[in-house]
């Protein structure tokens, strides 16, 4: 009987998913099915009362605002402005103007939370830049898709968002516990590029454009809009002064200001900017509703432990068992999109990691840096999909040009499954409000 | 026929333009929130339930707008098959599925509704909102999603294309 309910819910889930069936619409009927045939109880109730509850909890109103403050954002000049403050200042390093896409990825990750739209807004510039300049074409391709995924792990980011409504955990703690790993995964993208043009030099163009100090720092006026905004959000957040909602609310006023002062600030960017947050907003926000009706069916119906009955069979180490989630993901990747493998494995892999414990904080983090492996594994991933609508490439030579920065991910998640502390270091010594 | 489909959208698009305002609203709210407290120490406990509110009506009022658009994930990989035959099978398979839950989640959100009408539910906060009318503003949303999805079904059997392409182009992030 255990058995046939497990297989009823993956085999359900596995067959509307390959079907093409919209992934809420998919998760809700999987909770409505298994819940009609093993239990009699009235489902229709549940399923209302269930969505209304989550998508009516105050916790999940940081979402909605930073999706509308990237989509302005989006149509802004912020892009050309971060291209013209960083470029000199990467002229002395290996690899030169392709740390632009690392560092241009970083800035624009602390104030945009999705990863998509930072791999957009950075690419929109420095890749029709470096294919003029003569760089290496994958390297440059690979690097954006890399790095732009920075966006999900560099607070403020949407999946964290979802997370933490799901997991019942803070959203603060979990935008303080990703600052640390995301910037040392910069580290390591800059240090990969460094390493591939010493070795290799004709990737990088050899035109010298030195540029004296003195100007370089004049230069720095242009990063103005980025910095204001960082400070606003992310200065609002862990100065204590704001929850993620309040922030998120101030940064859309701050992201109204930086396009009205840059002229792009009209009635249509508007009106699209709207528009198309509401398409993320109501997209997101059923998705959520799905996998939290879902979580509790599955939850009446015993099936997170059975799972978690089978596993521990196993006798995995916690280490094992991180390991296990990794390969695991990595392959759910290949299928699904980030934010929709989290919310739908979440209420049976949660109830793993706590039970071998580790902490809910530390694996929201572990979580996103998986989910940021999968946005550029082929066939679906999403960055992939930005950097092909941009280039026209195939899907499989940006695949294969951004397959370094997939395995310096994977060492990022081997390396705070090893060190929790990289993770947990911040969140643990800074208590805010919210 | 197609004035009733397009009848459709255009609701659609009107509850679609109706989430727009409420999450204008939400940002409008928190931030007269943010003001009062700060400059005048006095706290509006409303701002953070009526936008929790507005919240959850934007998610379901733009359900079906971004239906017609596009802008629901689905795993693509059948429905787009080199084969035409697998690609509209799957295509129709899917929608009918979509058609039957979306009609299921609808009338449940209204029975929802209408349950916290008849008892006269009220919000317990010290705002007491009656529950009904953000009840019934999310029901709305569901039922108009239904609606769409079955307007989608019938594109795909008189071969109309069931998502608005050109509407996925402008408003995409991508």
């Amino acid at each position: 009987m255990t058995a046939a309910i497990v297989l009823t819910v993956l085999g359900l889930l596995a067959i509307t998913l390959a079907a093409g069936v919209w992934v809420a619409v998919s998760l809700i009927s999987v909770g409505l099915i298994s819940l009609g045939v093993f239990r009699s109880m009235p489902v229709d109730k549940l399923l209302a009362q269930m969505i209304w509850n989550v998508t009516t909890t105050p916790e999940l109103l940081a979402l909605p605002m930073f999706i509308l403050m990237a989509e302005i954002l989006f149509r802004t000049r912020l892009s050309e402005t971060l291209f013209t403050g960083i470029t000199p200042w990467t002229t002395r390093l290996p690899g030169r103007l392709l740390h632009v896409n690392v560092l241009g990825c970083t800035l624009f990750a602390a104030i945009s939370g999705s990863s998509a739209a930072t791999t957009a807004t950075v690419g929109r510039i420095t890749l029709t830049e470096l294919f003029r300049r003569g760089y290496d074409r994958d390297l440059a391709m690979g690097s954006l898709a890399g790095a732009g995924t920075l966006g999900l792990l560099i607070p403020p980011s949407l999946v964290l968002i979802v997370y933490g409504v799901l997991a019942e955990t803070s959203i603060l703690k979990l935008f303080i516990a990703g600052v640390v790993p995301g910037l040392l995964l910069a580290l390591g993208y800059m240090l990969y590029i460094a390493v591939r043009t010493i070795t290799r030099p004709s990737m990088a163009s050899i035109e010298s454009d030195y540029v004296p100090l003195g100007e370089r720092i004049a230069g720095l006026r242009h990063l103005g809009p980025v910095v204001f905004l960082i400070v606003l959000v992310l200065g609002s957040m862990y100065g204590g002064f704001a929850s993620p909602s309040e922030a998120a609310a101030v940064g859309v006023v701050g992201a109204l200001i930086v396009s009205a002062m840059q002229g792009t600030l009209t009635i249509a960017t508007i009106r699209q900017a709207c528009f198309g947050a509401v398409r993320t907003i109501s997209m997101i926000g059923l998705i959520v509703a799905g996998a939290y009706f879902l979580s509790i069916a599955i939850g009446y119906l015993g099936v997170p432990r059975i799972i978690a009955g089978e596993i521990a069979a196993l006798g995995l180490s916690p280490f094992g068992l991180i390991m296990l989630l990794l390969v695991f993901y990595a392959i759910l990747g290949c299928v699904l999109e980030g934010m929709s493998s989290i919310v739908m494995t979440l209420p049976i892999t949660l109830a793993l990691v706590t039970q071998a414990g580790f902490d809910k904080v530390w694996f929201g983090i572990f979580l996103v840096i998986v989910v940021e492996m999968a946005q550029i594994t082929p066939p679906v991933g999403f960055n992939l999909f930005v950097i092909q609508g941009m280039t026209g490439e195939k899907i499989g030579r940006i695949a294969l040009a951004t397959l370094p920065f997939f395995f310096i991910m994977a060492g990022m998640a081997l390396l705070i499954t090893v060190f929790p502390g990289i993770v947990m270091f911040l969140p643990e010594t800074i208590t805010l409000r919210g | 026929m197609r004035a009733i489909l397009n009848g459709v959208d255009r609701l659609s698009q009107l509850a679609g333009l109706l989430a727009v305002l409420l999450v204008v609203a939400i940002v409008v709210l928190i931030i007269t929130e943010i003001v009062c407290r700060t400059l005048l120490n006095l706290s509006l406990s409303f701002a953070w339930e009526y936008s929790a509110y507005f919240l959850g009506t934007a998610i379901f009022l733009g359900a079906a707008f971004t239906l017609r658009t596009g802008g629901h994930v689905r795993v693509a990989f059948l429905t787009t098959s080199r084969n035409p035959l697998v690609a509209r099978t799957v295509e129709h398979l899917a929608t009918v599925f979509g058609v039957c839950i979306t009609v299921y989640l609808a009338w449940s959100m209204a029975f929802f509704a209408w349950r916290t009408f008849v008892t006269g539910s009220t919000s317990p906060t010290i705002d007491a909102v009656p529950l009904v009318y953000p009840t019934s503003a999310l029901a709305f949303g569901a039922i108009l999603l239904a609606l769409q999805m079955i307007v989608r079904l019938i594109r795909l059997v008189i071969k109309d294309p069931p998502d608005d392409q050109e509407a996925m182009r402008s408003y995409s992030v991508e």
